[in-house]
């Protein structure tokens, strides 16, 4: 870090004396760590109706900090678990380490699976499969503190498969 | 069906509110911490220590701001507990900067690791204490002409502290000094106190906005924009303002924008057109939208954003344009964001480096700062459009600034002094003490050094009398305090900063090694002021004891003195001294009866050990005798030639006095004649005898008798005629029958 412009920040407090920073490549404001939270906007790869199986998503980054990142299909808006009699459907969010980084920024390719499983009430997986539905948003977020030298989501592919592209489900009609 | 796939170009700004259907998967519904960058989204910068030293007192930063002139930061700091607002000065003197903890830790090889010396803040004065039930403060802060002015953004004008500016000092490692901004603002030709709600920077003029002036039903204008005189930011006219819109509809803050000076309020948007006050004019650019708060406004290169109370907006030839659309601010918030603090708390920055200008919210109230602190960041990195994410700032942050602490360390003092001379410059504006002018030329000097002054007086040590910013190739400065008559020796070096030339180490100038240094020395011998209006008065003290009350004026005080006598007013000898413990200006000097009739010379002369001052003018005292003549023995008449007929006689009066000199008396000689006295000789001096040489030949006869002859002396004192003593003789012969 050179000397020269830069952004200087004050602190409020109710007791004890503030704090200045100034803005730097960190991962903490004032020795808190923060992280990061990006959702997309929806893919439907069949338009409104439809529904195709999302498979993978190859996220690209581009780092030299280290961190954990959790990456969660959300279908149809949610990531919920679902109860079912057999059990308890859930989304499995993907979790990509990245290590800290010397010197030279790396730029690797995460293939990140988009699976839910069926886990009975005895918390027996018994099936994995890809994600399904109309429209799919990636949740991608780090869970631990994030190393230092910098850290970018440069993008990300999502292989899907259609697998109709009308939902055969009686669809409300309008008026009449 | 086979697989396919779809690439997510990461790099949009958040998209919340397009619908479903059309919106663009690869634009973010959240984007928290990260920014956009080319096809990229990147996490957006901490905050770190600047490696600086910590403030001293407070609770609370209201406000840092930048001053360029000096490269100093100021900090506006509030306790809360007292509710005192003081500004404190940083000198971000530096040299190499540390890595602290918080920042990047790892180093390459190409990485150089630096360090930090710097100086504590400096408190550059307390601007006031805000009243209980202010609102929680909002500083805004402008640099004109090297000074820092600093508005206090209150409503209610009782609450309200006033405007006040920090001027820098000449010399770097000293603090400036803080001085409220008085103004004639209503005509009357008296300057009063001003309390603008608001200031901003606009060429070389000061804009401040939201004060009228002190007359009653006028400082509550806050519709009214003030210009000050140009490059002269203390300096305002009374007829130098401008309306903006509706009577008490307050202006919000003011911006530069597009060479023009925009007046925001909170619906509306005025611009002052032109380029110099002859010039001028003010329009309505915008009726609709307006600003939130005075500081939701920055300024990011070309561009101007305001934060408005729908959203931000961009602003461009005056009128405003939404670039927050995407935001969806009227729709539900992302999951588990804050809630936004108070609006009039908005605050604005721009990053350059990163091209993103963040909004942020800080959630203070008077009894709680929480964290997060949310914010919304928008990357200009693609002019034509804003990108937005959000932030949430982990400490409770209340301000930014962009500031420059790049100071440097200052180059190494090498610079001297020479050709010093030094001498009396006269009476201090301390009457006990003398000023001496010193004068002396300036060798490689940089120009911020201190020219330090060592003074050493006879038979004692050396001290720091005098401190001067070093200004010119020739240099002449006063010292002052310095003791009377006494002979000082003056040494002189640089400073900077605690930092002195090589050979000019430690406070004992005998000790400097430089070879420069014999040359930086001089001597002068202090002077004193003259005595003046000097008198001396003689007076009897008893009949063995005279005294010369002498008297005079000395405008020096506390100088050692002596009187002196001379009989000649040439050659002097010392009469008393005085130590030059108190302002002694009178003293009785006793004489003997030697000195009866005499006459003297007396003068004053300060004195300090072998060191002579000039005396005074010298004054002549002629003693008197003050002595009464009294007779000595009896006064008697005898024949000198006898009596007898046909031949003259005379007689003498025989009689002495005691003292004989003393001239204020006379003796007269009366003959007595048929019981009365005839005056014989109104002045015979001061002793006998009196020869009545009166002669009577031939026949002594007066009517047939002889006359018996007698005599009357009287002793009498010249200035009232006096009587003081007298004495007849007896009858010499007798008063017969004729006897020739």
């Amino acid at each position: 870090m050179l000397l020269g412009d830069h952004l200087y920040w004050g602190e409020a407090r109710v007791s004890g004396v503030p704090e200045y920073w100034l803005t730097s490549d960190v991962t903490s404001d004032g020795g808190v760590a923060f992280g990061f939270r990006a959702l997309s906007a929806p893919l439907a790869p069949t338009g409104p109706g439809g529904e195709s199986v999302f498979r993978w998503a190859f996220l690209q980054f581009a780092h030299r900090a280290s961190a954990i990142i959790r990456v969660t299909p959300v279908i149809d808006g949610s990531s919920a678990s679902v109860a079912t009699p057999q059990g308890t459907l859930e989304t499995v969010p993907a979790t990509v380490s990245l290590a800290q980084v010397a010197s030279q920024r790396e730029e690797p390719s995460v293939a990140v699976p988009l699976v839910r499983r069926l886990v009975t009430p005895g918390g027996e997986e018994l099936a994995r499969w890809y994600v399904r539905g109309q429209r799919l948003q990636l949740l991608i977020e780090s869970t631990d503190p994030i190393g230092a030298g910098g850290l970018m989501l440069s993008g990300a592919e999502v292989e899907f498969e259609i697998v109709r592209k009308a939902d055969y489900r009686q669809i409300a009609t309008v008026g009449g | 069906m086979a697989t396919d796939r779809a690439i997510l170009s990461f790099g949009r700004g958040v998209d919340r509110a397009t619908g479903v259907v059309s919106a663009d998967p690869a634009s973010p519904r959240d984007l928290t911490n990260l920014y956009a960058r080319e096809q990229t989204w990147a996490l957006r910068p901490g905050l770190s220590g600047t490696g600086f030293e910590a403030l001293p007192w407070g609770t609370d930063i209201l406000c840092i701001a930048p001053l360029r002139a000096t490269k100093d930061i100021l900090f506006v700091l509030m306790d809360r507990a007292t509710r005192e607002v003081r500004i404190y000065r940083l000198n971000p003197i530096a040299g190499e900067v540390l890595l602290t903890e918080d920042s990047l830790p790892i180093l390459t090889e190409d990485d150089l690791p630096l360090y930090t010396v710097s100086y504590p803040p400096q408190l550059a004065g307390t601007w006031g204490t805000l009243n209980a039930d202010a609102d929680f403060p909002v500083i805004t802060y402008a640099e004109s002409d090297g000074k820092l002015f600093f508005a206090h953004e209150e409503e209610l004008l009782t609450y309200r502290l006033p405007t006040v500016y920090y001027t820098p000092d000449n010399v770097d490692t000293v603090v400036g000094t803080l001085t409220t901004l008085q103004a004639d603002l209503n005509g009357d030709g008296t300057p009063a106190d001003v309390y603008f709600r608001g200031v901003a920077p606009f060429y070389s003029m000061l804009v401040g906005w939201g004060y009228g002036s002190e007359d009653p039903g006028d400082s509550q204008r806050v519709e009214i924009v003030r210009l000050s005189v140009p490059g002269k930011p203390t300096e305002w006219r009374p007829e130098s303002y401008f309306i903006a819109g509706a009577r008490r509809d307050p202006v919000v803050a003011c911006v530069l924008s597009e060479g023009n000076l925009a007046v925001l309020k909170q619906t509306e948007v005025y611009t002052i057109f032109g380029d110099s006050p002859a010039n001028f004019t003010i329009q309505l650019t915008d009726a609709d939208y307006g600003c939130l708060a005075t500081r939701a406004v920055v300024t990011a290169g070309r561009e101007v954003l305001i934060w408005s109370a729908t959203g931000p907006r961009a602003l461009s030839n005056g009128r405003t344009v939404n670039v927050g659309l995407p935001l969806e601010l009227d729709g539900p918030r992302p999951a588990g964001r804050v809630a936004d603090g108070e609006s009039r708390l908005c605050f604005a920055v721009f990053d350059a480096e990163r091209v993103t200008v963040e909004f942020l919210f800080p959630r203070v109230t008077w009894t709680a700062a929480s964290v997060p602190t949310p914010g919304y960041i928008a990357s200009l990195r693609d002019p034509t459009h804003a990108r937005w994410g959000y932030t949430e700032r982990q400490r409770c942050v209340l301000c930014a600034a962009r500031v420059r602490d790049d100071k440097g360390e200052p180059p190494q003092v090498v610079g001297f002094v020479s050709g010093v001379t030094a001498a009396d410059d006269g009476l201090d504006t301390d009457e006990r003490y003398r000023r001496v002018e010193l004068s002396w030329t300036n060798v490689a000097a940089n120009g911020d050094e201190t020219v330090q002054v060592f003074g050493k007086p006879d038979g004692g040590g050396w001290s720091l009398v005098g401190a001067f910013a070093v200004s010119g190739l020739t240099q002449a400065a006063v010292v002052t305090g310095l003791q009377t008559l006494t002979a000082y020796e003056f040494a002189l070096r640089y400073e900077r900063g605690g930092d002195v030339a090589a050979g000019y180490e430690g406070n004992d100038p005998d000790a400097w090694t430089a070879t420069t240094a014999p040359g930086a020395r001089a001597s002068a011998t202090t002077s004193c002021e003259t005595p003046t209006g000097l008198t001396g008065v003689w007076s009897r003290v008893n009949p063995t004891q005279m005294r010369v009350a002498l008297s005079w004026a000395n405008l020096q005080t506390f100088v050692p003195q002596r009187t002196e006598i001379s009989s000649d007013n040439v050659n002097w000898t010392p009469l008393t001294s005085f130590p030059g413990t108190s302002d002694v200006t009178t003293n009785d000097e006793l004489f003997d009866n030697s000195f009866i009739e005499a006459t003297r010379y007396f003068r004053v002369r300060p004195v300090r050990g072998t060191v002579l001052g000039t005396p005074s003018a010298s004054v002549m005292v002629a003693f008197g005798n003050g002595l009464v003549p009294a007779f000595v023995g009896s006064v008697t008449a005898s024949e000198a030639v006898p009596i007898s007929c046909g031949i003259p006689w005379e007689l003498d009066v025989n009689y002495a006095t005691l003292p004989t000199n003393n001239l204020e008396y006379r003796v007269q000689i009366d003959r007595i004649e048929s019981g009365s006295p005839v005056l014989l000789d109104a002045d015979a001096g001061p002793n006998g005898p009196y020869r009545d040489n009166t002669s009577e030949t031939g026949d002594p006869f007066f009517t047939g008798f002889w006359h018996a002859r007698q005599y009357r002396v009287s002793i009498i004192r010249r200035a009232d005629d006096a009587l003081v003593a007298l004495r007849d003789t007896a009858l010499l012969g007798v008063d017969t029958g004729p006897a020739c």
